[in-house]
C-alpha cells in the first residue's frame, strides 16, 4: 500500500485587499501518495498554482493545515518552511529561474551544497542526473542563454532532484516552451515518475495532463472531480479519450 | 516635451539614485561655494579692511630714545610717502585671563595704544561697544571675542612682571597686520587717556618704544621697503632680540591669510572629491538604467526615438538634478553663512562679512554641471548601441561567458562563504564604484584624522613645520653675569637644559642680491628640538651659516655658496652648510652659532636664553623661582603658553574642518551603500525569490549579500588607507609649499589609521545589514502568483 507523503485537510486561503475578500481555496482535502503522478487543472483564476504553493510550503494557508509524512508544517515559521523546502521538496517553474550569471553546474551545485556536506558525492550525483536527463559534459560549464528552453528546463529538473526530495512540485514547466522541448522534458518527468519519484504538477495543457496518473480538476477553489489514468502508456487512445471526456465534462 | 517626460519618468523610477544625487551635490555646492568665496574674496577682504582704517603700509616699532634717529633714516628712504608716531607699551609674554567667564590664562605679547590718541593712520572702529566707557576700560583686538569667546562687559585680568591690573572690556577693534595671534604673538590692545598714562608710569623702560605708522608712495612694495629698512638700521643701530623693528603690511596680509586658505582650499578640493563620488553614482544608475530598461528604449526606438532624443532625456535630467541640488546647497551655505562667518572670524581674527558672490556660485555651477554632463554623456553612449529588434527580444547580454567566478566544484571554501564571493564577482560594476568611492572617503578621513592628531593631538611634526624653537621659558638677561645666572637656571631642579638661542634681524648679501631676514643665533643647534634643517646641516665652526631654502632662493645661492652678513659697513662671509625650511615668518630665517655672531660682531653678548623643562606643566612655578634668583636681571616670557595661544586658531581651525569631512565621509558611506545595496536587492529580487523559493533562509540570504560587499568595501578602505599613509606628506607640503615647506613627516600613528579604517567598515557593514534585512520582506509567492 502507497504511503501518503503530503495531506492537506479542510485548506483554505483567503486574499484581502482591505476592503474586497477573495476566498481562492475552499475547504479542499488532498493526499498525495508515493509515486503519485498528479496533475492540477482547471481554468484561468480557479486556484491552481495557489494550491501547489500552500502545498509545497511556499505559502501559508488562511486555515486548514498541510501535513507532511504526519508533521504539521502550516504552523512552521518561514526560515523552517525554507529548512523544509530544500529537504524534501524540489522546484520546477515555468520560467526555470535558473540563474544567467552561473554556469549549468553551478545552478545544480548550489542547490545540493545547500543540504549536503559532502561535496564530491554533490559533484558524482549531479553529473549522473545531468547524463539521465540527456545532458553530457559539454554542457556543465556553459550558462543559461547559451542553452535551448528544453535543455534549460532539463537542468532545472536535474536542480529539483539533486536533493532527492519526496516529492517534485511543477508549475507549468512546459508552458514556455515548444512541442519539441516539451515533450522531451515530459518524457524526463514522465520517467523519473516511473523510478518512483512524486510528482505534483499545475498545467492547463492536455498533451502534458496525459502523462500524469491522476488529474484532479479544480473550480472555484474547490476540486469539483478528479480522474484516475494509471500508469502512462505511449499513444494510448483510451487514455486521451478518457481525459478528454473527463475535461469536457467538467467544461473545460 | 518628449525628452522632459522620459527624464520625469527615469527619475520616477529611480527615486532612491535621484536622492543620493541631489544629497551630494548639495553637500559639494556647499563645501565647493563656501571655499572658492573666501579664497576669492580674502585678499580683497583683507585689503578694503586695511583701506577703511586707514592702515600703514608699514610698521616700526622702536624703544622711545631711538624715535628721532629712526624717524630721520625712515624719511629719507625711497617708497617714503608720510608717517604717523605713537607711543605705546609692548611686553611680551603677558598673562591674559577672562575672570568673568573663569577662562585658563593665555600668554601673549600686550601692544597698548592710548585710545584717546588723535591718529589718522592706523585708526579703529568699536565693535560691540559698550554702554558705559569706565576708567579701566579696555578695547582688545577682535580676535579674542571671535577665538576666545569674551565679550563687552567681561572683567579681564592682564599682566605681568608684578604689574597686573583688571580691566573691563568696552568693545573690541580690528587690525589686518595683528588679526590673529597665529599671525603675530601680539594682542593689540587700546586703553583710555587716564588708564594709558598710569601704564606709562608704572611700565618698565624697556616695555615703552615708539609706534611708527609709515604709508609709502603709490605702487611701492611694503616687503623691499621693510628689507631696506631692516638693512638699514641692521648697519646703524644694535637692536636686542625683544623690539620688533619691522612689519610689513604685504608679509602680514599673507601670514594673516595663510591658515585660512589652506583651509579653504581643502573645501574646496573635498567637494570635488563629492563631485567624483557622485559621477560614479551616476555612472552606475545609467548604465543600470539601459540594462533594464532595453525593452522600454527598444519601444520607444521602435515608435520612432531616436538614440539622440533618449540620451537627451537623461542629460535633462540630470542637469535638472545637478542644478536643483547645486541651488539647494547654496541656499543651505547662504542660510548659514552667519555660521561660517563666525568660523572664517576665528581662523582669521577679523569680522568676515560677505555678501553672496553671483560670480562665484555661477562658476561652481558652471564646473558642477560640466562635470556631471560629461560622466553623462559617456555613460549613455551605450544608448547608441541599442537597436530596437534586440531590445525588444532579449536587450544587449552583458553577461561575460568567458568567466564562472569561484565555480562550486573547482574552488574549495565554506558555503556561505563561497556563495557570497560569487555574488560579489557577479557584481563587478556596482562593485568596482563602491570600491572607487570606499577609497576616497577612506583617503580623506585617514587624511584628515592624520593631520588632526598632528595638528592638535601630538603637534611635534606640525611644529617642525612651523618651524618655532619649543622651549618653555625665554629669559632675557640683563645684569653683569651672564655665566653665573645661566648655571643658576640650569642648576633648578627640573630644568632640563638652558640654550642660549636669540632672533635678529639682519641682511644676507649673495653677489648682486640681497634678502633681510630673521638670524637665528644659538649656542647648540644640537640642542634645539625643532629641527627645521632639510638639506646639510646645522652650523658648527663660526664661519658656517645655514638659510632656510626662501630665502637661498632669493638670494639664487646653494649649499656650498659663500655668502655675506652685512654689518656696520662691514661684511662677514659664511659658508652655507645647511638648507632648511619652515612655515614660521613665512619661511624666511637664517641660522648661526653665537661665535659665528661675534665674527661679524664682536660684542655681541648672547643674553638671551631658552629654558626647557623636565614638565612642561611647571612653567608658572620656575619663571617664580628665576624671578626670585635672579630678580630685576632677567625679563622672563612664557613660551609653553605663548604657543598654546598662538596655535589656538589654527587648532581650532583643523578641529572644525577635520571633524567636518569625518561627519560628511561617514554620512556619504552610508548613503551610498544604501543605495547601492537597496539598487541591488531590487535587481536581484526575483532571484532571491527563487533562492527562498529553493530552501534558502533569509538569514542565509542576508549573510550572502553582505559577504558580497564586504570584502570590496574592506579592499576600497585598505586602499585608500595605504594612499593615505603615502600621500599624507606630500599633501602636507603642497599645502605649506608656498611658505617654502619641501618636506614634512606627520606622524603616522597606526592606531588612527586602523581606527578610522574600522570605523567605516563598521559603518559600512551595519549600512549593509541594515538594508539587506529587507530580504525578510521578499516573498517567493508573491514572485509566482
Amino acid at each position: 500500500m502507497e504511503q501518503t507523503v503530503l495531506e492537506a485537510k479542510d485548506l483554505c486561503k483567503t486574499y484581502s485587499n482591505g476592503k474586497v475578500m477573495q476566498h481562492v481555496l475552499k475547504n479542499l482535502n488532498i493526499q498525495i501518495k508515493e509515486g503519485d503522478f498528479t496533475v492540477i487543472m482547471g481554468s484561468s483564476g480557479s486556484g491552481k498554482s495557489t494550491l501547489l504553493y500552500a502545498l509545497s510550503g511556499m505559502d501559508t494557508p488562511t486555515l486548514g493545515e498541510v501535513r507532511f509524512h504526519k508533521e504539521n508544517i502550516t504552523s512552521y515559521s518561514n526560515d523552517q518552511l525554507a529548512i523544509f523546502r530544500r529537504k524534501h521538496c524540489g522546484f520546477v517553474f515555468q520560467q526555470m529561474y535558473l540563474n544567467d550569471t552561473m554556469s549549468v553546474l553551478d545552478n545544480i551545485l548550489i542547490c545540493g551544497l545547500l543540504v549536503q556536506k559532502n561535496k564530491r558525492e554533490v559533484i558524482r550525483y549531479a553529473k549522473e542526473l545531468l547524463a539521465k536527463v540527456g545532458l553530457n559534459e559539454e554542457c556543465y560549464h556553459k550558462f543559461p542563454t547559451q542553452l535551448s528552453g528544453g535543455e534549460a528546463q532539463r537542468v532545472a529538473i536535474v536542480r529539483a532532484l539533486i536533493n532527492q526530495p519526496e516529492i517534485i512540485f511543477a508549475d507549468e514547466p512546459t508552458g514556455a516552451l515548444n512541442s519539441t522541448n516539451a515533450v522531451h522534458v515530459l518524457d524526463v518527468m514522465t520517467k523519473l515518475n516511473e523510478d518512483g519519484q512524486s510528482i505534483v504538477m499545475v498545467t492547463h495543457d492536455m498533451k502534458t495532463a496525459r502523462r500524469a496518473n491522476r488529474i484532479l480538476y479544480l473550480k472555484d477553489g474547490v476540486i469539483v472531480d478528479e480522474l484516475l489514468l494509471g500508469a502512462y502508456v505511449k499513444d494510448d487512445p483510451k487514455r486521451h479519450q478518457d481525459l478528454r471526456d473527463f475535461l469536457l465534462r467538467m467544461g473545460w | 516635451m518628449k525628452q522632459f517626460m522620459i527624464a520625469r519618468s527615469n527619475m520616477k523610477k529611480n527615486v532612491s539614485a535621484t536622492i543620493t544625487l541631489c544629497i551630494l551635490i548639495c553637500i559639494a555646492s556647499f563645501l565647493l561655494y563656501t571655499g572658492s568665496s573666501v579664497l576669492f574674496h580674502l585678499g580683497g577682504f583683507l585689503d578694503e579692511k586695511n583701506e577703511s582704517f586707514n592702515g600703514p603700509d608699514f610698521i616700526a616699532g622702536v624703544p622711545l630714545e631711538k624715535k628721532e634717529s629712526v624717524s630721520e633714516l625712515i624719511e629719507e628712504m625711497d617708497g617714503y610717502e608720510s608717517m604717523e608716531t605713537e607711543d605705546a607699551i609692548l611686553k611680551d609674554g603677558c598673562g591674559f585671563r577672562n575672570i568673568t567667564q573663569n577662562e585658563k590664562k593665555q600668554i601673549m605679547g600686550f601692544l597698548c595704544f592710548n585710545a584717546d590718541t588723535v591718529r589718522e593712520k592706523g585708526t579703529f572702529r568699536i565693535i560691540d561697544e559698550g554702554s558705559e566707557k569706565k576708567e579701566n576700560s579696555i578695547i582688545l583686538p577682535y580676535a579674542m571675542k571671535s577665538g576666545s569667546g569674551y565679550e563687552t562687559g567681561d572683567l579681564v585680568e592682564i599682566g605681568s612682571d608684578g604689574v597686573v591690573k583688571i580691566y573691563e572690556v568696552y568693545g573690541f577693534a580690528e587690525d589686518v597686520v595683528f588679526s590673529s595671534p597665529s599671525n603675530l604673538s601680539y594682542y593689540k590692545c587700546f586703553v583710555y587717556d587716564d588708564m594709558f598714562h598710569d601704564l606709562m608710569q608704572e611700565e618698565r623702560e624697556t616695555n615703552k618704544i615708539t609706534y611708527m605708522k609709515i604709508k609709502l608712495k603709490d605702487g611701492f612694495s611694503s616687503s623691499d621697503f621693510d628689507d631696506a629698512f631692516v638693512k638699514e638700521t641692521s648697519t646703524r643701530f644694535k637692536q636686542d632680540s625683544w623690539m620688533f623693528l619691522g612689519l610689513n603690511y604685504e608679509t602680514m596680509k599673507t601670514g594673516a591669510a595663510a591658515t585660512l586658505n589652506v583651509i579653504m582650499a581643502l573645501l574646496v578640493v573635498f567637494s570635488v572629491i563629492i563631485l567624483v563620488i557622485a559621477m560614479v553614482v551616476i555612472r552606475f544608475t545609467i548604465v543600470m538604467h539601459i540594462e533594464e530598461n532595453i525593452r522600454n528604449i527598444g519601444s520607444l526606438e521602435a515608435m520612432g526615438f531616436t538614440n539622440g532624443l533618449i540620451r537627451q532625456a537623461f542629460v535633462i535630467q540630470f542637469a535638472g538634478i545637478t542644478v536643483l541640488s547645486y541651488l539647494v546647497g547654496l541656499l543651505i551655505a547662504l542660510c548659514n553663512s552667519g555660521w561660517i562667518a563666525g568660523i572664517i572670524s576665528s581662523a582669521i581674527g577679523l569680522k568676515w562679512i560677505s555678501s553672496p558672490d553671483l560670480l562665484v556660485a555661477g562658476l561652481g555651477l558652471i564646473v558642477t554641471v560640466v562635470l556631471i554632463l560629461s560622466i553623462t554623456i559617456q555613460a549613455t553612449r551605450k544608448v547608441k548601441k541599442i537597436t530596437p529588434i534586440a531590445a525588444l527580444r532579449s536587450g544587449i547580454h552583458t553577461h561575460n561567458f568567458k568567466k564562472n567566478h569561484l565555480p562550486y566544484d573547482t574552488v574549495n571554501l565554506p558555503f556561505t562563504l563561497h556563495t557570497g564571493l560569487k555574488g560579489m564577482f557577479q557584481n563587478k560594476r556596482q562593485n568596482i564604484a563602491i570600491g572607487i568611492i570606499s577609497l576616497m572617503l577612506a583617503f580623506v578621513s585617514i587624511f584628515s584624522a592624520t593631520i588632526y592628531y598632528n595638528f592638535v593631538v601630538e603637534p611635534s611634526a606640525f611644529l617642525r613645520i612651523i618651524g618655532m624653537e619649543k622651549g618653555q621659558i625665554i629669559v632675557t638677561y640683563e645684569g653683569e653675569k651672564p655665566e653665573e645666572a645661566k648655571q643658576q637656571i640650569a642648576g633648578l631642579d627640573g630644568v632640563k637644559k638652558v640654550l642660549p638661542y636669540a632672533t635678529h634681524n639682519r641682511t644676507l648679501q649673495f653677489g648682486e642680491k640681497e634678502a633681510s631676514t630673521g638670524f637665528i643665533v644659538c649656542a647648540d643647534y644640537d640642542q634645539v628640538e625643532i629641527q627645521t634643517i632639510y638639506q646639510g646641516r646645522y652650523p658648527v665652526h663660526d664661519n658656517e651659516i645655514a638659510v632656510s631654502n626662501v630665502i637661498l632662493k632669493k638670494l639664487g645661492a646653494k649649499i656650498g655658496d659663500v655668502i655675506s652678513l652685512k654689518g656696520e659697513g662691514t661684511t662677514t662671509d659664511y659658508l652655507v652648510v645647511g638648507m632648511t625650511e619652515h612655515i614660521n615668518q613665512l619661511g624666511q630665517s637664517a641660522s648661526i652659532t653665537v661665535d659665528g655672531m661675534k665674527r661679524a660682531e664682536a660684542d655681541y653678548q648672547a643674553n638671551n636664553w631658552y629654558v626647557y623643562l623636565e614638565n612642561e606643566k611647571d612653567t608658572e612655578r620656575y619663571m617664580d623661582q628665576i624671578t626670585d634668583l635672579l630678580s630685576e636681571d632677567v625679563k622672563l616670557m612664557n613660551l609653553e603658553e605663548t604657543f598654546i595661544t598662538t596655535l589656538q586658531t589654527i587648532v581650532q581651525a583643523v578641529t572644525a574642518i577635520c571633524g567636518l569631512f569625518g561627519v560628511i565621509c561617514a554620512a556619504v558611506v552610508v548613503l551610498i551603500l544604501f543605495f547601492l545595496v537597496k539598487v541591488k536587492l531590487l535587481k536581484e529580487r526575483t532571484t532571491i525569490g527563487i533562492q527562498k523559493a529553493l530552501g534558502f533562509t533569509t538569514k542565509q540570504l542576508i549573510a550572502h549579500n553582505i559577504l558580497s560587499f564586504i570584502p570590496v568595501v574592506f579592499a576600497g578602505v585598505a586602499a585608500g588607507a595605504v594612499l593615505a599613509v603615502f600621500l599624507v606628506d606630500p599633501l602636507t607640503v603642497m599645502m605649506f609649499s608656498i611658505a617654502g615647506v619641501e618636506s614634512c613627516e606627520l606622524l603616522i600613528f597606526p592606531a588612527i589609521v586602523a581606527g578610522v579604517a574600522v570605523i567605516l567598515i563598521v559603518l559600512a557593514l551595519l549600512t549593509i545589514t541594515g538594508v539587506s534585512a529587507r530580504i525578510r520582506r521578499i516573498k517567493p509567492r508573491e514572485l509566482f502568483l
